[in-house]
């Protein structure tokens, strides 16, 4: 029997090694010489903080209990490891590319940082990890009565105060130890070298100490591999009693725990320094865990030999004590004590950064919301409560284990933590494999999973309790039998493991799922999504778009705040069909993301629009709320500014419209002047003439041949006097829009025909000459006629008037469209010089005339507004030798 | 992949590390699926011992770690960054 005061020495001694060790590497790293200090070997031996005393000791009782089912517990994590490539891999891939600094700090950047999820997570943490925690204390106060000779846990009723005081004791020295290196310094990367280093020399202790104590009952107690095989053929154990269900329950809840613990996360995620180390331990891990568990099954079987009524929790310890190999049971102290210890101290440090990040912080900050705060204050905070966290927590396990007293009902709570912290993996899993899992889905399937172990594991595991008693548990709440704790829903039979891992882990998977499909994300949680699922792909290139990246969709989100909803949309939808994809979104090639940034550069600047399309391709997060609000502001700037360009742009054009109306009025007033001038000439020749006629006629003594003649010149005058004051009122009625159409049907041949006859020109007297084409005259008008022969006689009678050629010859072609028909005049003279086409078909405007009768300069006027009003047009067409009308009109007018 | 039947080096490298990189992925399933096997044989009854089941758990456990080595060495490869991956598009 080993003297318990060396026992102490020796302990306090480790514990000094531990110290000395930590702060030499703490020393280091803040010379910065840290790269040596993180080996994969000590990433790899820091992840054996899995085995804590619960698996150092438990596992050999699990052995005797269930045989080979204790092996489970091993194999999650072993699968786990080799399949670093899809998870691990992936984890600490965006744990560092995020900064996440725990577990809960994950789900909740990925949830659109939500802090509500986040501290649901640190609860669920807190809840799950403080009974393992009041394990381990248990552990080390055990095997600490193992030699002061008070025998074993379950028999120490004389040793209770002892027991008790050890565990305090225990407690408050892991407190002082966590609080002296785990929070010495406040690290962006929540990295803690020398906390890490002294847990992989313990992880070192406690394999080289397992493997002491399974050496010597394989080679010192029995006689090699194959005796102790026999003797496990022999043995209570000897046939393997499978548990299909179990055995896979464990398999799968052991794998989900080992991603999902606080301080599993914490050595595997947020102080890994670079993913080399993973591929390393993607293999050396398993590699320790194999031979953490080599022996237990041999341990196990010589235990029941040697010590058959003996606790078997505490074999590996009891057996060589008990065969007086005091030295290999002062290892195997040792190794139980790392285990436990190093386990304590890191998951204290993870649960005190969750909760002074996720509880303490928000509710602080709030606290003293409005009034400044100095950065130096928030360290000071933020160190506080980690260290009283720390201490907060371990007396939490002390009072758990104090109160719930221990023993065996203590033993199972490693798979209910264990449980608790699977309800994790729904929303871990779906988050960085599933873009569509939302923050709605994520809280309710963690609330619903939470609530289901509660109430079908955790709850139960306290036995007959104030909280649920005996009869709940047998006949369920108020006798409803279908919620019977241990068989929800009247599914009887099931082991209440499996039972509660089955219930609580589905109904939070689908409610997860149902929840996620049926909420709509925020643009922070989509962006955050993008950059989880394909953390891959933006976090490998430094410099440039060299891969696709950044996700069409919040880069969408983001331009048609600076182009506008639909230029943004047409402009995606333009690139998208050019590489090929109709409809929906264009893959962000680095094409396309320079296409994009270019096009943003002109409404926002090259450097703003770099500067957007970055933080979106390249990931930087934190900003992206910021973002949008810049966008937003920009987009205002940008309208405001467009708005005023419009304005401009429209009084320019008012402007230009007021210079050509004062041009066009001051021509029309010349035109008026000249008119005047002509119109007073026009009325003052007949004028004249009549006065001197009537004058001649009143002299008496005129001949009856002189008064005929007179008289005929009075008559005459006057019927063209009479014209041109009808021309005047016919204008003036169809300016103002008071004609009334007769309408009917008409053929366009027998129109033109009128207009022909009409005109003087059918038969051929004279030189002139009209060439007509008959055949495709006849098209069936519905219009005006009248008006329509008004308008061709006035055309041909300018042909007439104006017509310079030796042999004056009028074309007239007829050609039909859908639905209109067009009527070309072309003579063969000389054409209207350019100056004047524009003002032929305005009032009074008049050409030279060759001879004969002079108009009054508004035939083609009154033409112009007749084509009006019958629904077509009357043109001037340029190029076709001499002048040249177009007549345009619809077949039927409406 | 070559286009023209010719494979240049890095083409070649590239495309072995794909393959890799797959297998690093199939490998879980397969180790998932030799640990349930015992299940199935069993079919709820006691017809295997324990020293049987240990050493039957212990021989894959251990071939999945030499293949996970030899995986996981061929993925890191001669690579000097701290981040891995096995092909450019995931």
């Amino acid at each position: 029997m080993i003297d318990f005061d060396l026992l102490v020495l020796v302990c306090l001694a480790y514990v000094a090694l531990l110290f000395v060790v930590a702060f030499a590497v703490e020393r280091r790293a803040v010379r910065g010489e840290v790269r040596w200090l993180r080996s994969p070997l000590v990433y790899t031996l820091s992840l054996s903080i899995y085995c804590t005393a619960w698996t150092f000791y438990g596992a050999v009782g699990y052995a005797v209990r269930s045989g080979l089912e204790f092996v489970t517990i091993y194999l999650g994590p072993t699968l786990v490891m080799v399949g670093w490539w899809w998870v691990v891999r992936k984890l600490v891939r965006i744990g560092r590319s995020q900064h996440i600094t725990s577990i809960a700090d994950l789900v909740s950047s990925r949830y659109g940082k939500s802090n509500s999820l986040a501290a649901l997570v640190t609860l669920l943490a807190v809840v799950g990890t403080t009974p393992y925690i009041a394990l381990q204390l248990q552990s080390v106060a055990q095997s600490f009565s193992v030699f002061s000779g008070s025998e074993t846990a379950v028999d120490r009723a004389g040793g209770a105060g002892a027991f008790n005081v050890t565990a305090l004791f225990v407690a408050m020295g892991l407190a002082v130890f966590t609080v002296l290196f785990g929070t010495r310094r406040l690290d962006a990367n929540e990295r803690h070298h020398g906390v890490v280093t002294a847990v992989a020399l313990e992880a070192v202790v406690k394999l080289v100490a397992l493997l002491a104590v399974g050496v010597f009952v394989v080679w010192g107690l029995s006689g090699g591999p194959a005796d102790v095989m026999a003797r496990v053929q022999a043995s209570d154990i000897g046939i393997w009693n499978l548990h299909g269900g179990r055995w896979m329950t464990l398999v799968f809840l052991s794998a989900a725990a080992f991603i999902c613990l606080p301080r599993m996360f914490q050595v595997m995620v947020v102080e890994n320094t670079t993913e080399r180390h993973v591929a390393f331990a993607s293999w050396a891990f398993p590699l320790y865990l194999l031979l953490m568990s080599l022996f237990v099954i041999p341990i196990a079987v010589m235990g029941q030999v040697i010590l058959p009524g003996g606790n078997p929790d505490l074999y590996v310890l009891t057996v060589p004590l008990e065969l007086g190999h005091g030295n290999l049971a002062m290892l195997a102290f040792l190794g139980g004590f790392s285990s436990a210890t190093s386990m304590v101290i890191v998951a204290a440090i993870a649960l005190s950064t969750m909760v002074s990040n996720h509880v303490v912080m928000p509710v602080w900050l709030s606290l003293r919301a409005g009034r400044a705060t100095m950065s130096g204050d928030v360290r000071y905070v933020v160190l506080l409560s980690r260290r009283l966290t720390i201490g907060g927590i371990l007396l939490l396990g002390f009072l758990y284990l104090h109160f719930s007293g221990g023993g065996e009902a203590l033993a199972a709570i490693g798979l209910i933590s264990f449980t608790g912290v699977a309800q994790i993996v729904p929303p871990l899993l779906g988050g960085i494999f599933w873009r569509g899992a939302t923050r709605v889905g994520a809280a309710v399937g963690l609330s619903l999973g939470f609530a289901v172990w509660s109430y079908t594991m955790f709850i139960p595991s306290f036995g007959d309790s104030f909280v649920m008693t005996a009869t709940v548990l047998k006949d369920g709440p108020f006798g409803i039998s279908w919620l019977k704790p241990h068989a929800l829903f009247g599914i009887d039979g099931l082991d209440p493991l499996v039972h509660a891992v089955f219930w609580s882990i589905s109904l939070n998977a689908i409610v997860f799922l149902l929840g996620s499909i049926l909420s709509a994300p925020e643009p922070l949680e989509r962006l955050q999504a993008g950059l989880f699922v394909n953390v891959f792909e933006y976090s490998h290139n430094p410099a440039g778009w060299t891969s696709g990246t950044a996700e069409a969709e919040d880069l969408l989100a983001m331009s048609q705040r600076i182009l506008g909803a639909s230029e943004a949309q047409e402009l995606f939808a333009r690139i998208a069909l050019g590489q090929g994809k109709a409809g929906g979104l264009p893959d962000t090639t680095p094409e396309f993301v320079e296409t994009l940034e270019r096009e943003l550069a002109g409404s926002v600047g090259a450097a703003t629009a770099h500067a957007m399309v970055g933080r979106i391709v390249a990931g930087s997060v934190a900003s992206f709320e910021d973002l949008l609000a810049v966008a937003d502001e920009t987009a205002q700037i940008m309208e405001y500014s467009a708005r005023m360009k419009a304005q401009s742009e429209e009084l320019e054009r008012t402007a230009g419209q007021l210079r050509d109306a004062n041009q066009r009025l001051t021509e029309l007033s010349l035109q008026k002047d000249a008119f005047l001038s002509q119109i007073s000439h026009e009325l003052r020749t007949p004028m004249a003439s009549i006065r001197s006629s009537s004058e001649i006629l009143m002299l008496e003594g005129i001949s009856e041949e002189e008064r005929k003649r007179f008289s005929g010149i009075i008559q005459d005058e006057t019927v063209r006097l009479t014209r041109l004051l009808d021309d005047l009122l016919d204008l003036s009625v169809l300016e103002n829009g008071q004609v009334s159409l007769n309408l009917q049907h008409a053929d366009l041949h027998d129109v033109l025909q009128r207009a022909v006859v009409a005109a003087n020109l059918d038969g051929g007297d004279g030189p002139f000459r009209i060439s007509r084409d008959g055949g495709a005259e006849h098209v069936r008008l519905y219009t005006d006629s009248d008006r329509l022969v008004q308008v061709f006689i006035n055309l041909i009678s300018n042909f007439r008037k104006y017509c310079d050629s030796e042999m004056p010859l009028l074309e007239i072609d007829v050609s039909r469209d859908a639905d209109s028909v067009t009527v070309d005049f072309v003579d063969n003279g000389s054409g209207i010089e350019p100056g004047s086409q524009s003002v032929i078909f305005e009032k009074f405007s008049r050409l030279t005339v060759m001879g004969g009768e002079r108009g009054a300069g508004l035939g083609l006027a009154i033409c112009r507004e007749i084509m009006t009003r019958l629904g077509g047009s009357v043109s001037y067409i340029h190029g076709r030798g001499g002048a040249a009308f177009r007549v345009t009109l619809p077949y039927a007018l409406e | 992949m070559s286009e023209g039947g010719r494979t240049s080096p890095s083409e070649y490298h590239a495309y072995r590390r794909r393959r890799t990189a797959y297998a690093a992925r199939i490998a879980p399933a397969i180790g998932l699926f030799l640990f349930i096997l015992p299940v199935l044989a069993a079919g709820g009854r006691d017809v295997l011992t324990t020293a049987g089941g240990a050493v039957y758990v212990f021989v894959i456990w251990g071939i999945l770690i030499v293949v996970s080595a030899f995986l996981s060495r061929r993925l890191v490869g001669d690579g000097d960054g701290d981040d891995l991956t096995g092909n450019p598009r995931e």
